[in-house]
């Protein structure tokens, strides 16, 4: 067989081919529920007559189809896009051109380049998730198209072993991407500019509130943020993170005005500073979280005037910063009254009777403070129901919820006071974030979820300051102390994450969530600081990349070094009287006396003494040695030994 | 000196990679004699895996930078297998036949594999030659044929054979040279339309063997190379049968000289090889005995296979020095 045309590449067989679909189809599997319905289907189509053109001979689709298929694609990406082209939008497009690679392989050629294209899926599905059940299915997939790659250089064989070999080559591939991994440098700012990446996360805390805006966020188990501690762990009570504030009221919802950048919050000095790192899950919004009252500030952050900490640039992906914060503090205690205005504000109308409630406590008191004790006091006394499921209130929300009603959830609690506050003359304020947290004994995480979320109100006093108020803390005590699913009915719809009851859910919780957040920080989470972290615990303090890539070449080449140790292990095994053997005819060789494949030991002999009277005595002895060895009843070390011995000796 | 660009690549190619005249029996390809380079699909993973590192670094994937150092950790561990899988080989000689100048000679090479394990995918290049792929089982032998054109007569050696693989991605080109000690002789080539053969001396008068027409049928056999197309029977081949030739009677009991001196002086001497060639085939296709007499050799009178084959020797081997 000549070596004709370049362009022949032999056909690939039945197996191979569905091989082929298998790796297309599992990295498939995570990236469907990513992208557009209409692309999934268009996909799952395509792979579905993919296999009856294998498996029932369907005949290859002419190339017009495919390029009709093929520019279906794009028109769906562009068909309802309101906003610029976002790298997600163009990237959902590669796992349907891998499908349609899969309806034209025949060749081994094809196969490669349908290789590439699920490698590439892959990576497309890492853009849209990157949790481990994705790691764990897109690489599957990769390997069974490695698979295919091999069964195309090794036919003819028993079917699983191309798996096997791919994955011997996989766990012999691990050292060398955990040391590429570890040393690879982290802080190279990204290349080029490309079609940005799109929002992506959807629920989460929201910049206003309004009845009911809270509650349902309580149906939500998912991770909001995690946190952890560098010493103890605060109580529970004293865990209150916070996030956005608000400050202007319209009757039903609470705003906050935009944040600027301010000065740091002033605090009364002396009580102890509290360290701890927080993990927040991207939720599109620029707000982040601190427990109260934050005292530093991390870069691309800055203090609001309402003294909320706010991100330069909305928060897309996970972000791990450090805080630190003093535990309920007083802030601000004098301040001028153009601050204290916004503070007072109430819409013009609605409301009247709590109005009118307020005003009354303003005239029996004097003192700030004790009309915020008048009205919590109100609250506990007047048989408020802390509930996820009150009744809906009208246009005049106060009023309905503080005496009609009197069943709501955080929100209206933290919205009734506020307005009764600034009703009654006290500079107050609605604060939203979150309270609480349950301490993961595996790893000494504290995971907030959604459900936790929380709103409180905050209360000027002269000559104090802003002080925290919680109504919900004098309803339901028990909410603050030992988180939601404690304080509610059961009958109320709590996800399955956090209900106490079951025991073995939660110790499952607690580890799966152990090593979510382990995969969070130590793989996806990777970056400059851990790999300081990693460095400096092998030794290897604070390098610049030069040392880094001297490392890693190094240790690559260490592992290349065991590879091929391994590569010419068994050649060590032969023979060892074979391989002396070959060695005196290679030496004789070089003599022009070679050793012809068809003479015994003892023949050769004579034809080399009979060439060399110099060598006949040492030859003679050699060949006999050689001769019992190889045919004798009983061969032993000993003979091996002097048999090299001799040969080595030999100098012809 | 020959400065054509072919010759350079190719004393470049021996220089570099130290081959000069032939190997001693039997070949074990160790690793210093082992090489590797990416070979296209290599070239083309490779700028993929550029392509997807730079986009994880874009786009901050952590994964993707697994994927990517994963699939150059497997592409490393590929070529370490593929490495294995010729490290140890052992070739020697195979079996060679004589064949006539035009047609390619067919050098066969004995690989064995010593290990517990299967060789897959070894091939054997020789400049544009690629021969089929073979799979060596553990343990047994298997044979490599090599084809080299044939442009003159006489010996041909083997030259320097690439043994290669690309085992077992495709994605890395590993080889060894060797060159076992082999060659084959190259017979002249037989002229096309020679002259039929000259007449026995003592029966000039009578049975000449005239051109078409006098000559009696004596049956069919089997289509050689150097017949003529006018004798196959070729209402046997419309009938889908096998080419076959027929036969005729020749000078039964005959004797036939085949004299250098008797050839005309206007042809030259590859010529006159040429016509001895096809008379020496024609005398024994109708087998005949006959003599060869050259300004070298005297042969004869003998037929059967080995007169054939030592008169073709002799013939091929005609003004070359004796190797």
């Amino acid at each position: 067989m000549a070596k004709t045309a370049t362009k022949f590449s032999p056909p690939l067989t039945p197996h191979q081919a569905l091989l082929l679909w298998a790796s297309a189809a599992i990295t498939a599997i995570p990236v469907t529920g990513h992208i557009s319905v209409l692309l999934a289907i268009e996909l799952w189509l395509l792979l579905a007559w993919r296999v009856a053109q294998v498996g029932w001979r369907k005949p290859i689709l002419p190339r017009g189809v495919l390029v009709l298929f093929l520019l279906i694609g794009p028109f769906i990406v562009t068909n309802g896009m309101t906003q610029s082209f976002t790298v997600e939008r163009g990237a959902s497009l590669v796992p349907v051109m891998a499908a349609l690679k899969q309806l034209e392989s025949r060749t081994h050629r094809d196969a490669f380049v349908s290789m590439m294209l699920v490698s590439f899926m892959a990576l497309v599905t890492f853009l849209f998730s990157q949790t481990i059940v994705t790691a764990l299915v897109a690489g599957t997939g990769i390997l069974v198209a490695m698979a295919v790659m091999v069964s195309i250089h090794s036919p003819a064989h028993p079917n699983s072993r191309p798996l096997r070999v791919t994955f011997m080559l996989a766990l012999q591939a691990l050292p060398f991407m955990l040391v590429l991994f570890l040393t690879f440098p982290r802080n190279l700012m990204p290349l080029w500019t490309l079609p940005p990446s799109a929002s992506r996360a959807e629920s989460g805390l929201k910049d206003w509130m309004s009845p009911g805006s809270i509650g349902e966020l309580s149906l939500s188990g998912e991770t909001a943020f995690r946190a952890r501690f560098t010493r103890t762990v605060p109580p529970n009570q004293q865990l209150y993170w916070r996030g956005p504030v608000m400050t202007n009221f319209d009757g039903r919802t609470w705003r906050g005005p935009v944040p600027e950048a301010a000065a740091m919050p002033r605090l009364a000095p002396g009580k102890p500073v509290i360290d701890y790192e927080i993990t927040l899950e991207p939720h599109n919004s620029r707000w982040l979280l601190a427990l109260d009252m934050p005292v530093s500030l991390g870069p691309g952050a800055f203090f609001s005037r309402d003294h909320q900490l706010v991100s330069r640039t909305p928060v897309r992906t996970r972000l791990r910063y450090s805080g630190q914060s003093v535990l309920f503090p007083a802030a601000d205690p004098e301040l001028p009254p153009e601050a204290l205005g916004p503070m007072l504000q109430l819409p013009t109308s609605g409301n009247p009777r709590a109005r009118a409630l307020a005003a009354s406590w303003r005239k029996r008191h004097t003192d700030d403070a004790a009309i915020v004790k008048e009205a919590l006091a109100y609250f506990t006394r007047q048989g408020f129901v802390y509930t996820l499921n009150p009744p809906g209130l009208g246009s005049n929300s106060v009023d309905d919820f503080v005496f009609n009603t009197r069943r709501g959830f955080c929100e209206h609690y933290a919205s009734s006071l506020t307005f009764l506050m600034r009703a009654a003359g006290v500079p107050a304020r609605v604060v939203t974030g979150y309270q609480g947290g349950e301490l993961n004994p595996i790893d000494n995480y504290l995971v907030v979820r959604q459900a936790d979320a929380h709103a409180w109100a905050e209360v000027w006093i002269r000559g104090e300051g802003w002080q925290r108020v919680d109504p919900t803390a004098s309803v339901a005590p028990i909410r603050v102390l030992a988180g939601l699913a404690t304080a509610l009915p059961e009958t109320d719809n709590l996800p399955l994450l956090i209900r106490q009851d079951i025991k073995w859910m939660r110790e499952f919780r607690f580890r799966l969530d152990a090593i979510t957040n382990g995969w969070n920080q130590w793989v996806l989470g990777y970056n400059t600081q851990s790999q300081q972290r990693i460095l400096s615990l092998l030794g290897i303090q604070s390098p610049d990349w030069k040392t880094l890539a001297i490392y890693s070449s190094l240790l690559v080449a260490f592992f290349m070094l065991i590879l091929a140790r391994w590569a010419t292990w068994p050649q060590r095994s032969r023979d060892a009287g074979l391989r002396a053997w070959l060695q005196l005819t290679r030496k004789l060789a070089r003599h022009n006396i070679p050793h012809h494949a068809w003479e015994g030991p003892l023949d050769y002999a004579a034809r080399v003494s009979a060439r060399r009277e110099d060598l006949r005595s040492d030859i003679h002895h050699i060949a006999q040695i050689y001769a019992e060895l190889r045919y004798g009843a009983s061969p032993s070390k000993q003979q091996l030994r002097t048999l090299e011995k001799l040969i080595r000796k030999l100098t012809p | 000196m020959d400065y054509s660009f072919a010759k350079i690549s190719l004393r470049l190619r021996n220089r570099l990679f130290r081959l000069h005249g032939t190997q001693t029996e039997p070949i074990v390809i160790g690793h210093s004699r082992i090489y590797l380079i990416p070979s296209k699909w290599g070239v083309i993973f490779g700028s993929m895996l550029m392509a997807m590192m730079l986009a994880s670094i874009n786009y901050a994937l952590s994964l993707g930078l697994v994927l990517t150092f994963s699939l150059g950790g497997i592409a490393l561990a590929g070529t370490m297998r593929g490495f294995r899988n010729v490290l140890g080989l052992e070739v020697r000689h195979g079996r060679t036949t004589p064949v006539f100048c035009g047609t390619p000679v067919v050098f066969n090479l004995v690989l064995r594999n010593h290990l517990p394990r299967m060789r897959f995918s070894l091939e054997g290049v020789v400049e544009d030659y690629v021969s089929p792929l073979l799979h060596l089982p553990a343990k047994e032998s298997g044979e490599l044929a090599i084809q080299v054109p044939s442009q003159t007569r006489g010996w041909v050696t083997l030259p320097w054979v690439k043994l290669q693989t690309c085992y077992p991605m495709g994605l890395v080109h590993l080889w060894a040279y060797v060159r076992p000690n082999l060659r084959v002789l190259v017979y002249p080539q037989p002229e096309l339309q020679a002259p039929p053969l000259p007449p026995t001396p003592g029966t000039q008068g009578a049975q000449t063997i005239a051109g078409s027409g006098a000559e009696d049928f004596n049956g069919l056999r089997s289509y050689q190379p150097t017949d003529q197309p006018r004798h196959i029977a070729w209402k046997v081949v419309a009938r889908d049968g096998p080419m076959l030739v027929k036969q005729f009677q020749g000078v039964a009991g005959g004797k036939v000289t085949l004299d250098w001196a008797n050839l005309p002086d206007s042809l030259s001497v590859e010529k006159k090889i040429s016509r001895l060639t096809a008379w020496v085939c024609k005398a024994h296709a109708q087998g005949a005995s006959w003599r060869l007499v050259t300004p070298e050799v005297d042969l004869g009178p003998d037929r059967g296979e080995s007169h054939y084959h030592h008169c073709l020797t002799a013939l091929a081997l005609h003004g070359k020095n004796s190797d």
